[in-house]
C-alpha cells in the first residue's frame, strides 16, 4: 500500500521534472553535459546517493526473504491442507457430522481432498530399548479418505497406509530416533481419555429420611416397596447430556450428622426402564457427618437417553433426617459464556463433590501398537510434528473409547500445495454455508454450532507476510540513522559540487539565467543522480539482503537448530519500491541543497571569493522573536505539565527562534555554537531528570531523538571552535614526525566548518547508533536466575492428571528438591485473546499467549520482581493483592511492550482484556514482571480454572542450592514418565532465550555498521574532494620541500582528526544517552551500569581501519602531485 | 668568474600528451651565478615556467643536464630532490600560493618546520621574516585578510626563512599593479643586497627585468640572449662563511 503510493509519488516527481525539462530544453542538455562530463566524479556521487537507498531495499528484501522462509515453511508443515474444520481446543465431534459435511455433493465436487483425523497426545515408551518420549501426536486417519493427502514417504517406498492392519502405527522418523525404533517394534503408549468441558444440569431434590423401624437397622434393606422411608423423584432429562452425575448427602442441607449405621440406596432409572444403582452402608463409621453416595451414569451410545427418568432414594436410618439429592446431568457446554453462567450457578452450591466429575482428570489409560513403518517424509510431514504415530482412525477411536467421534477435519482445495490457498475463500464460503445447514438439521447436538471452519494456511501465510513486514520495519528503524546519514552526505556532497562551480554557476548567473533557472540546472541534475542511485542502490540493497540471507543460514547450519535455510526471495515489487522511496529521498534533498546552493552572490562567486557570514534580514526578528517566545512558554509549560516530548522540543523550536531573530545583531559563527551549546547543555541536564516523567512511551522515541540532538548539537559547537584545532595543532607539532604536517591538518577541517560539520555529524551519529546498541545490549546481558524466579526446573504432561506424585517411581533424589508447585497453564495461539489498552503485545518468542493459574503456596517460594507495581506497592504486597482483589493482573515483561517490541509501551494500572468470543474480561494490571521467560499473565487459580477448566499444569521445582538442575529434570522425566513428563533445566532455557537474543542484536549491529560504510564513504569523497582542490597547495608544498610522506601525513592526520573528534562525540553521548536511560529505567532493575570498552574499542578500530581504507586512494594520489603540474594548475 | 650555483647543458623539455608532441626547451644552455639576480622574460608560452621548474627540480628534464650546487638533479631521486629544495631553495609564484587556512606566521613557519626546525625557533625565525618584509603587524591573518602585496610579501618571507641558497620567482608581480610590483621589486633587490641570495625572476615586466643584473631572452624554448642589466651583483665575498 505504501509501496504503491511511494511508486505513484515518484512517477508524478519525474512527470514534473520532465514537463520542465522539455520547457527548458537547454538547461536539461547542461545538465546532462554536466554530469557526463566528469564520469569518476559522477560515479563518486552516485555512490554517495545510493546509501539510503541501498539501505531501504536491504530491509525490504530481507524482510520479503524472511516472510518467504515462513511461508515455506507453512507450505512444509500444511502440504496440501488448507482449510481444517474443528472445535477450538481440538474438543470432539460426532462423526455424522463430519459425513455430512463430506457427503455435500458441493463440497465433495469442491475439494481435492477431504478426511477426519483425531489428533491427542500420547507418551510413548519403548519396551525393547527402554527409552521414553513423553509428548508424541497420536495421529488417527481414516485409510481410504487419507489417501487424498499423498504417500507416506518411508525407506522402502511409499505407502498409502490402507493396508495397515488393527493395532498397527507408522512412526515419524524423529520418534524412531528417540526411541531408537524398528519395524516390527511394539511401543506402549499411555494416554488419558479425552473430555469434553461438561457442566451439570442441576437439579435438587430435598426430602427427609423417615426413621423406620429400629429393628431394620443393620440389616440389608428391605425390597424399595416395602420400605417406607423410599422417595421417587422425576426427572426430566433434556438432551445432549453425555452422562449423569447424582450425588445423595445425607444430613444436608440442615447440616445435622446422620446416625451412624445408616444405609443409603440409591437408583436412577432411564426412560427405558434400565436401572442402575449404588449403595452406601455406612454402619462402620461413627462420626461419618455427612455420608453420601455418588452415582456415576454413563449411556452405551454418545448420548444420555433423554426424557423421563426417576431417581429413588432408599435409606434406613434411626430418626428422622434430612438429605439432598442433586442429580446432574452432564452437558457438553461449547460456549464460554453459557459455561461462565453454570460455573456461577454452582458456585451457590458445595462444590467439591461435583468437581472431580468436571474437571475431566481420569487415569491414565495403557495401549500398545505395533511399528510397521516409519515414515520420512509425505504424509507424515503433514502436521510438522516430529514425533508422530499414525494409527487407523477405528484404533484411535477405541483407544480413546470415542467410537463415532473425531475432532478435526482437513481439506485440501483445488490446486497444489501453492497455488491451493488461493481458492480459501470460496472453500471457507462453501463449508461455512454447508455447516449451517448441518446445525440446522442437528439441533440437539451443542458441538455442532461450535465446530468451525479455519482458514489455517491462509492464516498462517498472512502471519508469514506481517512477520515479514516487521522484520522490514525493524531494519528500516534501525537503519533509520544510517538513512539520515546518508542524507546529510548528499546535502554534503552537493554543497561540495556547488562549491566547486561557484565561478561557473556565477558566469551563467552573469549571462542571464535566473535563480529559479539555476535551481532547475541542479535539479535537473540531481534527478539524473537520484535516478542513477537509487536504481544502483536498490540493486545494492538486493545484494546486501543476499549477503545477509547467506549470513543467517550460516548461523541457522552452525546451530543445528533443523531450521531450513532462508530463501532469498525478493518479492516483485522491491526492487520499484526501494527504487521510488530512495529516488524520491535523494530528490527531496537534492531539492534543498540546491536552494540553498542558488543564493549565491555573482561577482563574489566568479571571483571567487568565499560569501561573507549572511547578516539576517530584518524581517527574520518578525518571524523568530515571536517563535523564541513561543519556544520558551512552551518550554516552562512543559516543565510544570511534565510533558516529555515538549521538554524536549519546545527548547529548539526557541533556540531557532532566537537564531533569526538574533541574526541581525550578532554574528553566525557566534550565534550557532552559542545556542547549540547551550542546548546540549540542557539535553544532558534533561537526560538525568527524564526519570520523573510518566509518560514512558513517549520518552522511548524522544529519547533517542533527544540522543540525535544532542550530537548535532555538540558537532554545531565543536566545529565553531576555532582555538581548538590550533591547540590541537601545536600540541601535536611536538611530536617530530608531524612537526610540519599538524598545522595544515587540522587548519584545513577547521577552515571547511560546513563540510567537516556534516562529516562529524554522520560520523558521530554512527557511532552513537552503534555504541547504543552495544551499550544497551550490554545492559540486557540478563542473569537466567532472575528470568526463572529461583525455579530450576520446569515441565508439562502429556497426560492430564490431578496429582503427579500418584505416577511417581521413586527415581529422584528427594533430598535434592526443596518445592514442587503445580500451576495451572491455559495457552493459545490466538494472538488477539489478550490485549493491553486495546493492542495486541510483543512476544518475546513463539506467538501465543499463556494464563498462569498460581496458589498461595506458590507465592512463597516465587521470586520474580516486579520491575513496576501499582501504588508503588511492594513486591509482595502485590502479589498478595492479586488474592484479595479480583480483576487484578500481574503479567510478564512482554505485557508491557507492544506488536513491534517496544518496551514500556504499556504500565502498570492499564487494562488487560481477555476476549472470549463476544465477551470479554477485564484486569487492571498492577505488576508487571521483569521476567519474560514464562511469558503469560498471572492470576489466581481458582480464577484459572473457572475460565478454563481444562487448563494444561505447569509444574516447577525449587532445588537446593548445588543441584544439578538438568540432571534431576533427566530424573524427573524417568520417574514420572507414565505420564510423559518432559522437564527441562529453567536457567539453560533462559540461556539459549538470550542467545538467541544476542544474534539478533549482532545482526542489528551489523545493519547498523551499514551507517558506518556511509560515514566511511563520506569520509573518502570529502578527503578526494580535498585533494582535487587543494592540487595547487599541494603542489606549493612540495615546491616548499614536504616530501611525499609530509603530504600523505597531512591528509592521514586530518582524516584521523575527524574520525576520532566523531567517534568520541559518538561515544560520548551514547554513553550519555544510555546511562540517563540506565538511570530513569534499568537502574531499578538492579542491573550495573557498564560500558562494554572492549566492544566499542574493537568498534573504533574497525571503524577507523575501514576510514583509512576508503581514504587511502585519494590521499595516495595526493601524494603523488608532480609539483610542477600542480603549480600550473588553475581550476 | 664567479661560480656558478646552477648549469643547465643542453635541457629539453618535450610534453607530450596524447598524440600531441610540444617542444618546451630546445636545448637550453645556462649559467646561474651565486648572488646573482637573472630576470627571464619572453612572450608567452615561449618556455619561461617550463625552464624554471626545470632548473629548480620540479620537473624532469626530457634530456641534457642541470646541475645544482654541483649536484646532478637527475641522478637524484625525488626524495633527494625534495630535501634539496627544502634546504636550499625558496619559490615565489604570480598566484600567491599561500595556504588558505593557514595565518601568515604558520604559513612563513612551513618551510622551517619541514626543514625540522624546533617549533619554538620556528616560529621566532618566521616573525623576524615577517617583520623584515614589513608584515610585522599581519602575523595572525589569513591570506584572505591580506591585500595582494602584503599576501606577496608573505610569500617572499617564506621562501627566504629557511635562508636558501636560491629563490626561483614566476612572475612574482603578475598579479599586482605596477606600484606594488615595484614595491615587491625594490624589497627582493634588498634582500638580495642584505643576504646574497641568488634569484632567477620570471617576468613580463621590462622595468622589473632591466633592474636585475642579467636579462634572459627566450623565445620559443630557445635562449635568443643574454644581456646585462643595469644591477649590479653584489659582493659575493661578504656572504661567504
Ligand atoms: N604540462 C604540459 N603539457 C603540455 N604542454 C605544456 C605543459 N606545460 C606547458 N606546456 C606548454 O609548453 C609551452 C611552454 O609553456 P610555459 O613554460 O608555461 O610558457 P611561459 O611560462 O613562457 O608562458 C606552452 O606552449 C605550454 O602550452
Ligand atoms: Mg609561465
Amino acid at each position: 500500500m505504501l509501496g504503491a503510493v511511494l511508486v505513484v509519488l515518484a512517477l508524478l516527481v519525474a512527470t514534473v521534472v520532465g514537463i520542465q525539462a522539455a520547457r527548458r530544453p537547454i538547461l536539461f542538455r547542461m545538465a546532462v553535459r554536466t554530469a557526463l562530463r566528469r564520469p569518476r566524479q559522477t560515479a563518486t556521487v552516485v555512490a554517495g546517493l545510493m546509501i539510503g537507498t541501498a539501505i531501504i531495499s536491504a530491509a525490504l528484501v530481507a524482510g520479503q526473504s524472511s516472510s518467504s522462509a515462513i511461508r515455506g515453511a507453512v507450505y512444509d508443515a500444511l502440504g496440501p491442507v488448507d482449510e481444517t474444520v474443528r472445535m477450538d481446543g481440538l474438543y470432539f465431534f460426532d462423526q455424522e457430522l463430519q459425513d455430512g459435511l463430506l457427503d455435500d455433493p458441493a463440497v465433495a465436487a469442491y475439494f481435492d481432498a477431504a478426511a477426519p483425523n483425531i489428533l491427542w497426545q500420547v507418551a510413548t515408551d519403548n519396551p525393547r530399548t527402554d527409552l521414553f518420549e513423553p509428548g508424541v501426536q497420536l495421529v488417527g486417519f481414516d485409510p481410504d479418505l487419507d489417501v487424498g493427502f499423498g504417500d507416506f514417504e518411508t525407506e522402502r517406498g511409499p505407502l498409502d497406509g490402507r493396508d495397515l492392519g488393527a493395532g498397527q502405527a507408522i512412526a515419524t522418523q524423529g520418534l524412531a530416533d528417540k526411541l531408537d525404533l524398528r519395524v516390527g517394534d511394539t511401543v506402549r503408549l499411555a494416554y488419558t481419555l479425552p473430555v469434553d468441558p461438561l457442566l451439570p444440569e442441576l437439579t435438587v431434590f430435598g426430602g427427609t429420611l423417615a426413621g423406620s423401624d429400629p429393628g431394620s437397622i443393620g440389616l440389608p434393606l428391605p425390597p424399595a416397596e416395602q420400605n417406607p422411608a423410599t422417595d421417587v423423584h422425576a426427572l426430566t432429562v433434556e438432551p445432549g447430556a453425555t452422562r449423569a452425575v447424582f450425588v445423595l448427602a445425607c444430613g444436608i442441607p440442615e447440616q445435622v450428622d446422620c446416625p451412624a449405621g445408616t444405609r443409603l440406596r440409591l437408583t436412577a432409572t432411564d426412560p427405558a426402564g434400565v436401572a442402575t444403582s449404588i449403595e452406601l452402608d455406612a454402619g462402620a463409621c461413627t462420626d461419618c457427618g455427612t455420608p453420601s453416595v455418588f452415582l456415576n451414569v454413563t449411556p452405551d451410545g454418545p448420548r444420555l437417553p433423554e426424557g423421563a427418568w426417576t431417581l429413588t432414594v432408599q435409606g434406613a436410618v434411626a430418626a428422622n433426617v434430612p438429605y439432598l439429592l442433586v442429580a446432574a446431568p452432564l452437558h457438553p457446554v461449547y460456549d464460554l459464556e453459557a459455561f461462565q453462567a453454570r460455573v456461577q450457578e454452582l458456585a451457590e452450591l458445595d462444590r467439591d463433590a461435583l468437581d472431580r466429575f468436571a474437571s475431566g482428570f481420569g487415569a491414565p489409560e495403557e495401549e500398545t501398537v505395533r511399528i510397521a513403518a516409519v515414515t520420512t517424509g509425505g504424509r507424515g510431514d503433514q502436521f510438522d510434528f516430529d514425533e508422530a504415530l499414525f494409527v487407523p482412525l477405528a484404533d484411535a477411536q477405541a483407544m480413546l473409547e470415542r467410537p463415532d467421534q473425531v475432532n478435526l477435519i482437513k481439506f485440501s482445495n483445488p490446486g497444489g500445495v501453492q497455488d491451493g490457498a488461493e481458492g480459501t475463500d470460496d472453500a471457507v464460503a462453501l463449508l461455512n454455508a454447508t455447516l449451517e445447514s448441518l446445525r440446522a438439521a442437528r439441533p440437539g447436538d451443542p458441538a455442532a454450532p461450535h465446530v468451525l471452519v479455519n482458514p489455517v494456511k491462509q492464516e498462517f501465510l498472512e502471519l508469514a507476510d506481517d512477520a515479514g513486514e516487521l522484520m522490514t520495519g525493524l531494519l528500516i528503524f534501525a537503519g533509520s540513522l544510517s538513512i539520515l546519514t546518508g542524507l546529510l552526505l548528499i546535502i554534503n556532497i552537493f554543497t561540495m559540487l556547488a562549491e566547486e562551480r561557484r565561478a561557473e554557476l556565477g558566469m551563467a548567473r552573469a549571462v542571464g539565467l535566473s535563480r529559479r533557472d539555476l535551481v532547475g540546472l541542479f535539479l535537473f541534475e540531481g534527478s539524473l543522480y537520484a535516478v542513477a542511485a537509487a536504481l544502483v542502490g536498490a540493486l545494492l540493497g538486493m545484494a546486501l539482503a543476499f549477503l545477509m540471507v547467506v549470513g543467517v543460514n550460516q548461523v541457522i547450519a552452525t546451530q543445528g537448530s533443523g531450521f531450513p535455510p532462508i530463501p532469498f526471495a525478493p518479492g516483485p515489487d522491491a526492487l520499484p519500491v526501494a527504487f521510488s522511496a530512495g529516488a524520491l529521498l535523494t530528490f527531496a534533498t537534492i531539492f534543498f541543497a540546491s536552494r540553498r546552493q542558488s543564493r549565491l552572490n555573482i561577482v563574489r562567486a566568479i571571483r571567487q571569493i568565499e560569501e561573507p557570514d549572511k547578516q539576517g534580514r530584518p524581517w527574520l526578528l518578525w518571524v523568530g522573536a515571536p517563535l523564541a517566545l513561543v519556544g520558551a512558554l512552551l518550554s516552562v509549560g512543559a516543565w510544570i505539565a511534565g510533558q516529555f516530548s515538549l521538554i524536549v522540543f519546545a527548547p529548539l523550536l526557541m533556540a531557532l527562534g532566537l537564531r533569526m531573530a538574533l541574526a541581525t545583531r550578532l554574528r553566525r559563527r557566534v550565534l550557532d555554537p552559542a545556542l547549540a551549546g547551550l542546548l546540549a547543555v540542557y539535553y544532558v541536564a534533561t537526560i538525568f531528570l527524564i526519570g520523573t516523567f510518566d509518560n514512558v512511551r513517549e520518552a522511548n522515541v524522544v529519547g533517542p531523538i533527544r540522543g540525535v540532538l544532542l550530537t548535532l548539537a555538540v558537532v554545531v559547537v565543536l566545529s565553531h571552535w576555532e582555538a581548538g584545532p590550533r591547540w590541537m595543532g601545536r600540541v601535536l607539532q611536538r611530536a617530530r614526525g608531524l612537526r610540519a604536517v599538524a598545522l595544515p591538518s587540522v587548519a584545513y577541517p577547521q577552515h571547511k566548518r560546513f563540510r567537516t560539520g556534516m562529516t562529524l555529524a554522520m560520523f558521530s551519529l554512527v557511532i552513537l547508533s552503534i555504541g547504543f546498541f552495544s551499550i544497551f545490549g550490554s545492559l540486557f546481558q540478563v542473569d537466567p536466575a532472575r528470568h526463572t524466579g529461583g525455579f530450576d526446573v520446569e515441565a508439562t504432561a502429556t497426560l492430564r492428571v490431578e496429582s503427579l506424585d500418584a505416577y511417581d517411581r521413586g527415581l529422584v533424589d528427594d533430598s535434592l528438591v526443596r518445592s514442587q508447585h503445580e500451576l495451572l497453564d491455559h495457552s493459545t495461539f490466538d494472538l488477539d485473546f489478550i490485549t493491553v489498552d486495546g493492542e495486541r503485545t510483543g512476544q518475546f518468542g513463539p506467538p501465543m499467549h499463556h494464563v498462569y493459574g498460581i496458589d498461595r503456596a506458590f507465592l512463597e517460594s516465587q521470586e520474580f520482581r516486579l520491575l513496576w507495581t501499582l501504588d508503588d506497592l511492594g513486591d509482595q504486597e502485590t502479589y498478595e493483592r492479586l488474592f484479595t482483589e479480583p480483576g487484578t493482573i500481574i503479567v510478564s515483561y512482554p505485557y508491557s511492550t507492544n506488536e513491534q517490541g517496544q518496551d514500556l509501551a504499556h504500565e502498570v494500572g492499564e487494562t488487560l482484556r481477555m476476549h472470549f468470543g463476544d465477551e470479554t474480561r477485564e484486569y487492571t494490571i498492577i505488576g508487571i514482571q521483569e521476567q519474560f521467560h514464562f511469558r503469560g499473565v498471572w492470576l489466581p487459580s481458582e480464577e484459572v480454572d473457572g475460565l478454563f477448566p481444562q487448563a494444561d499444569r505447569l509444574y516447577l521445582w525449587d532445588l537446593q542450592p548445588g543441584a544439578d538442575a538438568g540432571a534431576v529434570a533427566k530424573d524427573l522425566e524417568r520417574t514420572h514418565r507414565d505420564v510423559g513428563l518432559d522437564a527441562e533445566p529453567s536457567q539453560e532455557l533462559v540461556a539459549e532465550e538470550q542467545e538467541t537474543f544476542n544474534q539478533i542484536l549482532t545482526a542489528m549491529k551489523l545493519f547498523l555498521g551499514l551507517g558506518l560504510v556511509v560515514g566511511v564513504l563520506s569520509l573518502g569523497i570529502v578527503t578526494s574532494r580535498a585533494v582535487l582542490e587543494r592540487r595547487q597547495e599541494i603542489g606549493m608544498l612540495r615546491a616548499m620541500g614536504f616530501t611525499r610522506r609530509q603530504v600523505r601525513r597531512v591528509f592521514f592526520l586530518e582524516v584521523t582528526f575527524i574520525v576520532v573528534l566523531g567517534a568520541l562525540i559518538g561515544i560520548a553521548t551514547s554513553i550519555i544517552v544510555t546511562y540517563g536511560l540506565w538511570f530513569a529505567f534499568i537502574r531499578e532493575l538492579q542491573y550495573p551500569y557498564a560500558v562494554p570498552w572492549s566492544e566499542i574499542g574493537w568498534l573504533l578500530a574497525v571503524a577507523y581501519a575501514v576510514a583509512l581504507v576508503a581514504t587511502a586512494a585519494p590521499i595516495l594520489r595526493a601524494a603523488r602531485v608532480a609539483p610542477a603540474e600542480a603549480l600550473r594548475y588553475v581550476e | 668568474m664567479d661560480e656558478a650555483i646552477v648549469q643547465a647543458r643542453r635541457v629539453t623539455k618535450v610534453y607530450e600528451t596524447g598524440r600531441l608532441r610540444l617542444e618546451a626547451l630546445k636545448g637550453i644552455d645556462l649559467d646561474v651565478r651565486r648572488g646573482e639576480m637573472v630576470a627571464v622574460v619572453g612572450p608567452s608560452g615561449c618556455g619561461k615556467t617550463t625552464l624554471l621548474n626545470c632548473l629548480s627540480g620540479l620537473d624532469d628534464v626530457t634530456s641534457g643536464a642541470v646541475t645544482l650546487e654541483g649536484k646532478d638533479l637527475a641522478t637524484l631521486a625525488d626524495l633527494e630532490r625534495t630535501k634539496l629544495r627544502s634546504r636550499r631553495m625558496g619559490f615565489v609564484f604570480q598566484s600567491f600560493n599561500l595556504l588558505p587556512v593557514l595565518t601568515a606566521l604558520e604559513n612563513v613557519e612551513l618551510p622551517l618546520l619541514v626543514a625540522g626546525v624546533d617549533p619554538r625557533v620556528a616560529k621566532r625565525r618566521s616573525q623576524e621574516a615577517l617583520e623584515r618584509v614589513g608584515l610585522g603587524g599581519h602575523v595572525g591573518h589569513k591570506p584572505r585578510e591580506l591585500s595582494g602585496g602584503q599576501q606577496q610579501r608573505v610569500t617572499i618571507a617564506r621562501s627566504l626563512v629557511n635562508e636558501p641558497a636560491i629563490v626561483w620567482a614566476d612572475e612574482p608581480t603578475g598579479n599586482l599593479d605596477t606600484e606594488t610590483g615595484q614595491e615587491i621589486l625594490d624589497l627582493l633587490h634588498e634582500l638580495n643586497r642584505k643576504q646574497g641570495q641568488t634569484y632567477v625572476i620570471v617576468t613580463h615586466d621590462d622595468a622589473i627585468a632591466a633592474s636585475c643584473h642579467r636579462i634572459v631572452h627566450m623565445e620559443s624554448g630557445r635562449i635568443r640572449d643574454i644581456q646585462e642589466g643595469q644591477g649590479q651583483p653584489v659582493e659575493l665575498a661578504a656572504f661567504r662563511r
